[in-house]
């Protein structure tokens, strides 16, 4: 019987998290060509 | 017979070969997304059969054995999810044939598309936690991407905003799974299912209230649906359609229901839980809708109330409840998916989202204008179509449950559901056609097909509600009704 080491999973969520950053990141830029500021209360044309 | 593991293999491998053919002809393409989304539609149907002749189907990947190893399973309500999926991806690949045309890009589209069919797919199949955690992640970011695809200011805000949303929500279901797994030592579903049961614990608790949060951030339920307004409008129509047809249900719906129906087990206090989520989401998202001029915002708020529905079924608790649930999710997918393209129709013939400056398009868009009538009379429950049966499956749940006050408001939803529907159908598409409209003509034939055959879809549930429910449903109920049983079924056989 052997134990389930979880150096793994963390390993994984790591890496997936680093993903979600960059895509985050990538994101934020082609916000920036589109509003020119980074200012979140800027950002707003959706409401309702 | 191994055909279980193809329902991820197939998509994920067709998104590598998609990128491949970024450089090639759009024809080859569409051809190949449209083949694999054909040929998992007609294996999800197969396994209807494969099912009934052999019961509940574990797959040990690697043949490392659970509860160390991952499993795959297909039981009944597994096969339910797969089924909506399959089939729902299969119309919106064939609408974005004509639609994605003036897209650029459009092999990379097709490539993420089949990106979160596997994420989807890998969600439903699953039996490990955190195998689920890593297609709910593939499926996500595979969504945020095409929430942002048109990349315009409107949708890229509207794709950051649903990602920090989402990314929290994967954060709290990540804590949740490490809580579960230093309790218990094993991240199997099942395996969890047997140590924890009879026990009660704080921590327990609080790793379900973490779930909870995390999928109903997910699912957008009502206080956490603020992202959903945004994210699924914005998206190109056949992704609106995949995103409020499918996508909220297999990694909202499903997995809250999996959790707590069969690793925790219902209690009556979880069972309220749910019924008054599921109230203020009917309630508030049929409110917010009744306001909104855009079509596909209105149609956003209008999917939030009908998570709503299923999750009032689900938390009836019998078998009613259960089964106008779980049909409510699939009529769902049909019609809120057949609404969406019609959305895109208009989008693409008039260039326009706003309901005040359509009317009259049914003169000019005969096909768009008669799908969109069978979409709206399914949604708001007119008989025969799909969404009345579903809807009074539910109502019948909720009179043998005891829960009169809630039966009402049910019911006075419904009533509400249909007057943002006959909105639509008085601004878009009856009354007097607008002087500008004159000259547009319908949509291409291919966009026509995937509507129509999505129409004949509600109609035909609607009639043979009973053969459906008895092949595809009754399973799906059964399972859930089964409880923490569950554990048994998978480990034990």
């Amino acid at each position: 019987m052997w134990i389930l080491y979880p150096q793994a999973m963390v390993l994984t969520a790591i890496v997936i998290s680093v993903a979600t950053l960059a895509f985050i990141v990538a994101i934020c830029i082609r916000i920036y060509q589109r509003y020119h500021t980074f200012d979140v209360t800027e950002i707003k044309r959706l409401k309702g | 017979m191994n055909i279980i593991p193809l329902f991820i293999a197939i998509p994920l491998g067709a998104a590598f070969i998609l990128v491949l053919l970024s450089k090639a002809r759009e024809v080859v393409s569409d051809v190949l997304v449209n083949l694999v989304t054909l040929c998992l539609a007609i294996l999800s149907l197969v396994l209807i059969v494969f099912l009934r002749n052999h019961g509940i189907f574990v797959y040990t990947m690697g043949r490392w054995f659970p509860p160390k190893g991952i499993n795959l399973v297909l039981d009944g309500l597994s096969l339910l999810m797969l089924i909506v999926i399959n089939l729902i991806a299969f119309f919106a690949t064939l609408y974005s044939v004509s639609y994605m045309r003036r897209f650029t890009a459009k092999a990379r589209f097709y490539s993420l598309f089949m990106l979160m069919i596997a994420g989807m797919n890998g969600v439903v199949l699953t039996g490990d936690f955190f195998n689920l955690f890593v297609f709910l992640e593939i499926a996500s970011i595979a969504s945020y991407a095409l929430v942002a695809f048109g990349v315009e200011a409107e949708e890229l805000e509207a794709a950051f905003k649903y990602m920090v949303m989402s990314s929290v929500a994967s954060v709290l279901i990540l804590f949740s799974i490490g809580l579960l797994y230093g309790l218990t030592g094993s991240l199997n579903m099942a395996d969890i299912s047997g140590i924890i049961k009879g026990r009660h614990n704080l921590l327990l608790s609080f790793s379900l209230i973490l779930f909870l949060a995390g999928f109903g951030l997910k699912a957008a339920i009502i206080p956490f649906h603020a992202w959903l307004p945004d994210a699924h409008p914005s998206a190109p129509a056949p992704i609106s359609a995949m995103l409020s047809g499918v996508l909220i249900k297999a990694l909202g719906i499903y997995t809250i229901t999996r959790i707590f129906f069969n690793v925790y087990g219902m209690s009556i206090q979880l069972s309220w839980v749910l019924l008054i989520l599921g109230i203020i989401s009917m309630i508030g998202g049929g409110l917010l809708a009744i306001r909104q001029s855009d079509f596909k915002r209105l149609l956003a708020y209008s999917s939030i109330s009908q998570i709503g529905y299923i999750l009032v079924g689900l938390g009836c608790g019998n078998y009613w409840g259960i089964v106008g649930a779980l049909f409510h999710l699939f009529n769902h997918a049909t019609f809120k998916s057949l609404l969406f393209l019609n959305s895109g129709a208009v989008e693409y013939s008039t260039g326009t989202r706003k309901l005040e400056e359509m009317g009259g398009l049914s003169k000019v868009m005969p096909v768009t204008g008669a799908t969109s009538t069978i979409g709206c009379l399914s949604i708001s429950g007119v008989p025969p179509f799909n969404g009345f049966w579903s809807k009074l499956f539910i109502i019948i749940g909720l009179i043998q449950a005891g829960h009169l006050v809630l039966t009402v408001l049910t019911v006075l939803v419904s009533v509400l559901t249909l007057a943002y529907y006959l909105k639509v159908q008085r601004f878009a598409f009856f009354g007097r056609l607008n002087e500008k409209w004159t000259q547009i003509k319908e949509v291409p034939g291919i966009m026509c097909i995937s509507m129509i055959v999505l129409a004949i879809v509600c109609i035909s549930a609607g009639i043979l509600f009973y053969p459906l429910m008895k092949v595809i449903l009754d399973p799906a109920v059964a399972v859930l009704q089964e409880g923490t049983k569950y554990s048994v079924l998978i480990l034990g056989g």
